[in-house]
């Protein structure tokens, strides 16, 4: 009896002591975990990456450049490359039958001469532009070639800030595999169409596929937010979510192109500082302006916006976010003349923020 | 007995259950006990270094591989022509060194440090296992953290991608591990490190011009020329291929002789096979291929494409070595007086010499200079190469821009003291 | 018992397999699973606190709604709107001034708050992180939290600590990214606690973009500040310290030696003699002379400081109250107040290029954009005047009014030089709607 029970005592700590050891050890095991986990990811999407080469006239850069004009150029909504470096970018594998999904900013503009896909298997083939979304900057280009591994969309709408995200894109030769780790750093940017990122994009990689840690499809890298001259990142890029791009897909094989959404727009600039208002202040209106050619002017309070009670700006945006371009939608103000406060009514027709 | 087995069973569950869930609470806490501790061990092997040689001043990092001071580094760091050279390690202990030899090709330098003893050193690694995706720590001088707060400047990257750069901005030709962060000043010949705390690489300047991207040459590049280099000796790439002296009719250069054993051969490459395409560039006759065959690294894997029997056929030739003692030919190291630095990409003349040709000719502090003796040059060890390659009697055509207005010199050249 | 032995012998070594079974797979996705749930959970924890000031960021650091920035994002108005995140466009609140430091580049303000308690980020101890350490950045890089004044996170780590680079005296350097806009965004360790204030960049080529140098203005030396300056009048400018008569060897590679003295300065009362080698500044050891002059600029004039030095084979302590340290010229990380309603919608860099003055940044839709401008151009003339720097091009912009035409000739990289003509705008107050 004595026996029985030392010997299951002996085991017993055996496995605890085991056990303990397998869970205190050291040696870098989460960086170690980390970073196999991310290279697997990688590794699960890398036969969808495609290296594209896009040979364009340069002679007639600066007409391209102009037209390279993303529309949303402010801070924060894409980048402009004022030099478009002739050098392969990146895309990824859609469907079976050849269509390849890259940013429209990668073959934009009317000075291409030839789309060059090559597949990871070593094949090449011409490719053939079809439609493109301008909302996520993604673009399809089909190429003549069956039986290829497309990627799994997944449902990215419930992605979480801090997650850890691979960009995987071809390299410069063409064949080499690039992965640039980082976190998914905001959600619903780029007027709500892109999540962002801050793993390193370049000009090489846009177009490239983004994975979680599983390995799961998120989108494709495309825009970059930077000053710099040639696209060089700074680490603030973005991606078009896969289930957006799935939504689109049918539209953009049919060649296609999904303008930019508008969001409405008023015009006017708000007062800062102004207390013990009831109402949304206005500080200026711009010229030119929905709100200038509805009668709007400087200083008036608007307190009733599309039949919603306004007392302050927060309320005023959100009543404007709800509206759409184009819609008319009646407001009430108050404008002081010669020292009388009156209440005017107006109607103001939504515009669309220019970019 | 039950009773006791029942409880050492619960015990078990309950010992080792507990520190499991504890774990998952503290993972981001673990994660910073790996990644700091990582960094602490790896800080003290590297050092800041800066050297002097006519065409300006250097300053950079290296690595010690020898507790008694062999140090790795960089071309941009300690160039050919250097005269001075002085370490600083993270201790704070300051050492003159002594070159003992370069690599051209693999753009490397190693110095010993004098009077040196009991250091901390660095593992090297094996680079061949590095594949995008993998976790680097880089450690370097970066704005003089070494020298101004003893510590070296820590980032954590992973490597983006792995190939063979050839557009690079500098000289280096070879294979590199590209990692997502551009070199920053005093980046340059800093070590990389893997999770294991050993070194893969070097850190080089290439691509961080034009790219943003950092570039380290492989560290098996380095061991395989390490002996020879501690010897002082001069590493050539060697193929063991031979090319014929006329093209081919359809275009390409004709293999004259592979010879059995050597690395072309090794490939698959045979005698009769066209040369059509060296890494990506295309080839049409044999003096353009000669040029691209004596530019590559020893160490380095190449792409050759060649046309065999009417088919395109793809071979990567692992590149040799062959090694020559150097003959130490003393030439007289010239100089025009200016001493060049790099201020935002661009090279500025940080001060000219009383009495130097460059003073005469009208040289003023602060001229940005566009080309010398023809050629767009970023960088100060380009003004030294261009430097060590005078003789007696040659000039030095300068251009540069003072307030938007371009000049043109032509200097002569002085020997230096 | 004997019988029981198979049986009991068969549930020891099930364990064990189990134990045995660290099926490598399993493992690793386990633990990246719970070190991203981790991360995950520290963003949703602290991204509430962030404050959006949309040309900068900054960070609530307590429930009744104190915040803080840098100087050279807040310190031109003593009156703030600021948003912070909550809805599809953000909540909105008024910010007033407490204290401005000019050098040490922070500002704290005061959120009015109404008496409901704010998401904060406790002040954490910079002083004990350590290189390699993980940290967050929170910010509107780019302007990119504009909308809804959602903070962008960034990750990275620690690259180094207290760094003495030019009046960042004693801070943190991180390779998170941070970007124009993250300037007075929080700095994050994997506490949940403030480590620092990011404020500056360094890049090695002429476009301010980040390419792995962050600066962050460290939480141990804001601390002392707030100690300090608790019940000061709103609106106060607060100075940092020195030691007046103390001149220490010009030799960052070696140790920091005293090499002058000035007879009757603080430096003397404090008993410093030429040769003594600075030991330590309180708890900081200090290897150079950056370092030392680093430490003691971290403190706020007045502050009480204990410096050992080593004089001969003793060890001596000095007690230093520390001079008010009260540089001459502008501070290099402020952008002036403008001086007039004219208005180009560029930024310039603060330094002088090439003889020239650059712009770092066009606005967007501004009037420097339909002339034509691009980041990276250098202004070498205005109107026939000769422009040296950014200080000449805003003097000459004082004197302009919204809608005058100027002249401008400017040097753009791949041409000559070049002039464009730009019809000047009127200042816009803050972004349109």
């Amino acid at each position: 009896m004595r026996r029985g029970s030392s010997i299951l005592l002996f085991f017993a700590l055996m496995a605890a002591t085991f056990h303990l050891v397998a869970v205190e050890s050291p040696e870098l095991k989460l960086l170690s975990a980390l970073e196999r986990q991310m290279q697997k990811a990688a590794a699960k999407v890398a036969q969808s990456v495609v290296s594209i080469y896009v040979e364009r006239d340069f002679s007639q850069r600066e007409g391209e450049e102009r037209e390279g004009v993303l529309p949303g150029r402010a801070a924060g909504q894409g980048g402009q490359y004022r030099t478009r470096p002739n050098a392969p970018v990146s895309g990824v594998i859609v469907s079976e039958d050849g269509a390849i999904a890259t940013t429209h900013f990668n073959v934009r503009g009317k000075n291409i001469k030839r789309i060059t896909v090559r597949l990871p298997d070593g094949r090449s083939f011409e490719g053939v532009r079809l439609g493109y979304d301008e909302n996520t900057d993604v673009a399809l280009i089909k190429i003549e070639a069956d039986g290829l591994p497309a990627v799994k969309f997944s449902d990215t709408s419930n992605i979480k800030v801090g997650q850890f995200v691979a960009v995987v894109g071809r390299a410069e030769d063409r064949v080499s595999l690039t992965v640039n780790i980082g976190i998914v750093s905001a959600l619903n940017r780029v007027g709500g169409n892109c999540f962002q990122h801050d793993a390193q994009l370049n000009y090489g990689n846009a177009g490239g596929a983004v994975v979680d840690k599983d390995g799961n499809f998120l989108g494709i890298a495309s825009y970059v937010s930077t000053e710099s001259p040639a696209g060089q990142n700074s680490g603030v890029g973005f991606a078009a979510p896969s289930h957006k791009i799935k939504e689109r897909l049918s539209e953009m094989l049919a060649g296609n192109k999904i303008e930019k959404e508008k969001v409405p727009y008023l015009g006017v600039v708000a007062a800062e500082g102004a207390e013990d208002v009831k109402g949304a202040v206005i500080a200026r209106v711009e010229d030119g302006t929905p709100a200038a050619d509805a009668g709007l002017k400087d200083n008036d309070v608007i307190i009733e916006f599309n039949g919603k009670n306004i007392e302050n700006w927060d309320d005023l945006r959100l009543a404007i976010r709800e509206c759409k371009v184009g819609q008319k939608v009646k407001l009430k103000v108050k404008r002081t003349v010669e020292g009388v406060e009156k209440i005017e009514e107006m109607e103001v027709t939504i515009g669309a923020r220019p970019f | 007995m039950r009773s006791i087995f029942v409880s050492i069973f619960i015990s078990i569950v309950v010992f080792c259950g507990i520190p499991i869930l504890l774990a998952q609470e503290k993972r981001l806490d673990e994660l910073n006990d790996e990644s700091s501790l990582l960094c602490q061990k790896i800080a003290r092997t590297v050092v800041a270094i800066n050297s002097e040689a006519p065409a300006g001043n250097f300053v950079g990092s290296g690595v010690l591989i020898s507790s008694d001071g062999l140090v790795l580094t960089v071309t941009s760091v300690v160039p050919p022509g250097a005269k001075k050279v002085e370490v600083l390690t993270v201790d704070g202990r300051k050492f003159d060194a002594d070159v003992l030899g370069y690599e051209e090709r693999n753009t490397l330098t190693l110095i010993k440090l004098k009077n040196a003893s009991g250091l901390n050193c660095a593992i090297l690694g094996d680079s061949d296992k590095a594949t995008p995706g993998t976790f680097v720590v880089s450690l370097a001088d970066v704005y003089q953290s070494v020298v101004n707060e003893r510590q070296p400047a820590a980032s954590l990257r992973t490597i983006s991608g792995v190939y063979r750069l050839r557009h690079g901005d500098g000289h280096y030709k070879g294979r590199v591990l590209e990692f997502d962060a551009a070199l920053n000043h005093g980046s340059d010949g800093g070590p990389i490190f893997n999770l294991k705390g050993e070194v893969i690489g070097l850190m080089i300047l290439d691509y961080s011009y034009s790219k943003w991207l950092g570039c380290a040459i492989p560290i098996n590049q380095v061991k395989y020329i390490l002996d020879d280099l501690k010897q002082g000796k001069t590493v050539l790439p060697r193929y063991g291929l031979t090319l014929e002296d006329e093209a081919h009719p359809d275009g390409g250069a004709v293999l004259k002789m592979v010879k059995r054993g050597e690395p072309a051969f090794q490939s698959g490459l045979r005698r009769g096979d066209v040369v059509v395409e060296f890494d990506g560039e295309p080839i049409d006759t044999p003096d353009q291929l000669a040029i691209e065959l004596t530019v590559v690294p020893p160490g380095t894997d190449v792409e050759f494409v060649v046309r065999r029997e009417g088919e395109l056929k793809r071979f990567v030739v692992r590149v040799a070595k062959v090694c020559e003692d150097a003959p130490r030919k003393e030439k007289p190291q010239m100089t025009c007086g200016i001493i060049l630095e790099e201020k935002e990409g661009k090279l500025v003349v940080d001060s000219v010499a009383k009495d130097s040709p460059a003073e005469t000719a009208g040289i003023k502090k602060g001229d940005v200079v566009l080309e010398i003796d023809g050629k767009e040059i970023k960088r100060v060890e380009d003004y030294q190469r261009i430097l060590n390659d005078k003789s007696p009697g040659d000039v030095l055509l300068l251009k540069i821009e003072r307030a938007g207005e371009k000049k043109e010199f032509t200097l002569k050249l002085i020997e230096t003291k | 018992m004997l019988r029981k032995m198979p049986l009991t012998l068969a549930v020891i070594a099930i364990m064990f397999i189990f134990s045995g079974i660290r099926g490598d797979e399993t493992e690793d996705e386990k633990l990246v699973k719970e070190l991203e749930d981790s991360l995950v959970k520290l963003v949703e924890k602290v991204s509430p606190a962030f404050v959006n000031f949309q040309a900068g960021s900054g960070v609530c650091i307590s429930p009744d709604g104190y915040v803080l920035t840098n100087h050279h994002v807040a310190g031109r108005s003593m009156n703030w709107t600021v948003g912070m995140p909550g809805g599809p466009t953000g909540k909105r609140y008024k910010a007033k001034m407490v204290w401005l430091d000019p050098f040490g580049d922070i500002c704290l303000l005061k959120i009015d708050n109404k008496g409901k308690e704010m998401p904060y980020v406790p002040l954490g101890d910079s002083d004990s992180a350590k290189v390699g350490q993980f940290a967050i950045a929170l910010g509107t890089p780019f302007m990119t939290a504009r909308e809804d004044s959602q903070p962008t996170v960034t990750f990275g780590i620690i690259s180094a600590v207290h760094r003495n680079m030019g009046n960042y005296s004693d801070c943190i350097q991180t390779d998170a990214r941070v970007n124009p806009g993250n300037s007075g965004g929080p700095l994050i360790g994997m506490d949940g606690k403030l480590l620092g204030i990011n404020g500056q960049i360094r890049v090695r080529f002429p476009y301010r973009v980040n390419t792995g140098i962050g600066l962050a203005v460290p939480t141990h030396q804001i601390k002392r500040f707030i100690e300090k300056y608790k019940n000061v009048p709103d609106g106060t400018t607060v100075y940092h310290g020195t030691i007046n008569g103390l001149q220490l060897a010009n030799n960052p590679k070696a140790v920091a030696t005293v090499e002058k003295v000035e007879g009757g300065s603080t430096a003397d009362k404090a008993g410093f003699k030429v040769g003594d080698i600075i030991l330590s500044v309180d708890k900081y050891d200090i290897p150079s002379a950056p370092r030392f002059w680093g430490a003691i600029l971290a403190y706020p004039e007045g502050w009480q400081v204990k410096v050992k030095v080593q004089r001969g084979t003793q060890t001596v302590e000095l007690d230093v109250t520390l001079d008010k340290y009260a540089p001459r010229g502008m501070v290099p990380a402020q952008q002036p107040a403008p001086r007039t309603d004219a208005y180009m919608g560029v930024l310039f860099n603060p330094e002088p290029v090439n003889g020239g003055c650059q712009v770092q940044q066009v606005v967007e839709g501004s009037p420097a954009e339909k002339a034509g401008l691009q980041p990276g151009d250098i202004i070498i003339e205005a109107d026939e005047k000769k422009i040296d720097g950014p200080q000449a091009m805003l003097d000459f912009l004082a004197t302009k009014k919204p809608g005058d035409k100027i002249k401008l000739k400017l040097l753009r990289e791949g041409k000559d030089q070049m002039e464009l003509e730009l019809e000047l705008g009127k200042r816009p107050q803050q972004p349109q709607r």
